[in-house]
């Protein structure tokens, strides 16, 4: 099999959605004609892309990468984040896509944090019409991610950033 | 399988170097292009494409992209909180072979959200919804600007003087009378509070009253005062189109940086997971053998 090295990496492995230890190994990535992998020692792993979920950035400064899979997570650090950023342009478009939340999702759960609740101020705010921010709220309530009450809950939380949180900290929700 | 339809081992090298000479081309532009808070003031006041495409930072940002290599930019739709960027003759596109017909411009979706977020200090979702490798003639991103953020830059302390006194129980006339504005200016301002939906039927809204209780404590308030990037123009795209050869030069020369490894000796991750137990051993194993 042949493969091309893309960086040097620091990385973790979690199972499922288990929480994500410190970034704690250290190895070599490359990408493969079938997937990427990755090199620690003695030790070769490999992830096909069709296993593939999702292609998170964790943070920005320094760049971190989750690539979620059927059964784990994996987190990684590069030393040159254009190369991270570089592969994870290349892997989306054949994973059919990021896993991040509808458009305007972020923004909704944005505003109800800010403790904007009316459906017609949100809809005009948003440019949608209220029966659509209605359907929204629903699916939001339906998927656990807001409560009867229109509060964030954990789950929604995990859909931002951590700067995204900073924000959310400065307007009073708990994070 | 080879991913998304590229031929050969050596179409994915060639594809993923030439994203990485955009990503470095990217990183160096968005660092060098922070732009003052006016200039992002009069780019999010234009109400129309026309109006936007005047604005010096609309024309800054057609030059930087272009440079960069994502292609011709242009505006198709403006709202208020809301962008539609098009872009033609991008190299992205070219990255990646046509024929499955899928969304492809994430680095372009990535620059857009760093660039207004970083250099505009706006915080933006960005979406493709056209792609010219799905068929269509330009590619299409939605640009959806988080509507406090906005208003923090669009609205000044005379603004707010006005929603603190109407929340007050003043009406606007009163509240305008109180701070002797002319009635043009009245009127440029009610337009403004009006169409950011701030005040509706003479009243403060919901969102007007929020906005008014987190004020400037969101973001930062302070009008920064420095020179904006398209003063020196010139440098910016120099110093794109040399960290850009600079990459290519790097590319090439790590052409060695590919080996050949035998496939017996790799551990596919995915099938240990499915064997949830014995990945967990897997793993605590190469713990273990780290520590010793």
């Amino acid at each position: 099999m042949k493969v091309h090295k893309i960086d040097d990496v620091k990385f973790s492995v979690a199972e499922g959605d288990n929480q994500m230890h410190p970034l704690d190994r250290l190895g070599e990535l490359h990408i493969a004609e079938t997937g990427i992998v990755i090199r620690e020692g003695e030790s070769i792993y490999r992830i096909s892309f069709p296993s593939l979920r999702s292609v998170e950035v964790v943070s920005n400064e320094p760049l971190r990468l989750r690539l979620t899979s059927k059964g784990f997570q994996l987190e990684m650090e590069g030393c040159r984040a254009e190369r991270l950023w570089a592969l994870r342009s290349l892997i989306l478009p054949i994973i059919n896509g990021d896993e991040k939340p509808k458009p305007g999702t972020k923004t909704l759960l944005i505003l109800l944090g800010a403790g904007v609740k009316g459906v017609p101020h949100l809809a005009s705010i948003m440019g949608l019409d209220e029966n659509e921010v209605q359907a929204m709220l629903d699916d939001f309530n339906s998927e656990g991610i807001i409560t009867d009450s229109m509060d964030m809950t954990q789950q929604a939380l995990s859909l931002f950033t951590p700067s995204e949180k900073d924000f959310l900290v400065k307007l009073g929700v708990k994070c | 399988m080879t991913p998304y339809g590229f031929k050969s081992f050596a179409e994915v090298v060639a594809g993923l170097g030439k994203l990485t000479q955009l990503e470095t081309a990217i990183s160096k532009a968005i660092e060098q292009s922070k732009v003052p808070s006016q200039e992002t003031r009069k780019f999010i006041k234009s109400q129309t494409p026309d109006q936007l495409r005047n604005v010096a930072l609309f024309q800054f940002m057609k030059e930087l992209f272009k440079d960069i290599g994502l292609g011709e930019m242009d505006v198709s739709r403006v709202d208020n909180f809301k962008l539609y960027l098009s872009f033609a003759s991008s190299q992205v596109c070219e990255i990646y072979p046509k024929q499955n017909k899928k969304m492809t411009c994430y680095i372009t979706s990535d620059a857009l959200s760093r660039f207004f977020s970083e250099d505009l200090g706006l915080p933006a979702d960005v979406s493709e919804i056209e792609c010219c490798n799905k068929g269509s003639p330009t590619c299409i991103f939605e640009i959806g600007l988080q509507p406090l953020a906005v208003y923090q830059m669009v609205l000044d302390s005379v603004d707010r003087s006005i929603i603190s006194s109407m929340i007050d129980g003043k009406s606007f006339d009163e509240s305008i009378n109180e701070m002797s504005l002319d009635k043009s200016e009245a009127e440029y301002r009610h337009s403004t509070l009006k169409r950011y939906h701030v005040i509706e039927e003479e009243r403060v809204t919901e969102i007007g009253k929020t906005y008014h209780k987190y004020g400037g404590s969101l973001f930062n308030e302070e009008e920064d005062n420095f020179p904006p990037p398209w003063v020196e123009y010139s440098r910016i795209a120099g110093e794109i189109a040399s960290t850009a050869s600079f990459a290519e030069a790097v590319s090439e020369t790590t052409d060695d940086s590919t080996e050949e490894i035998n496939e017996k000796e790799v551990t596919s991750m995915t099938e240990e997971a499915k064997k949830s137990h014995s990945f967990a051993e897997l793993i605590a194993k190469k713990v273990k053998e780290g520590e010793n």
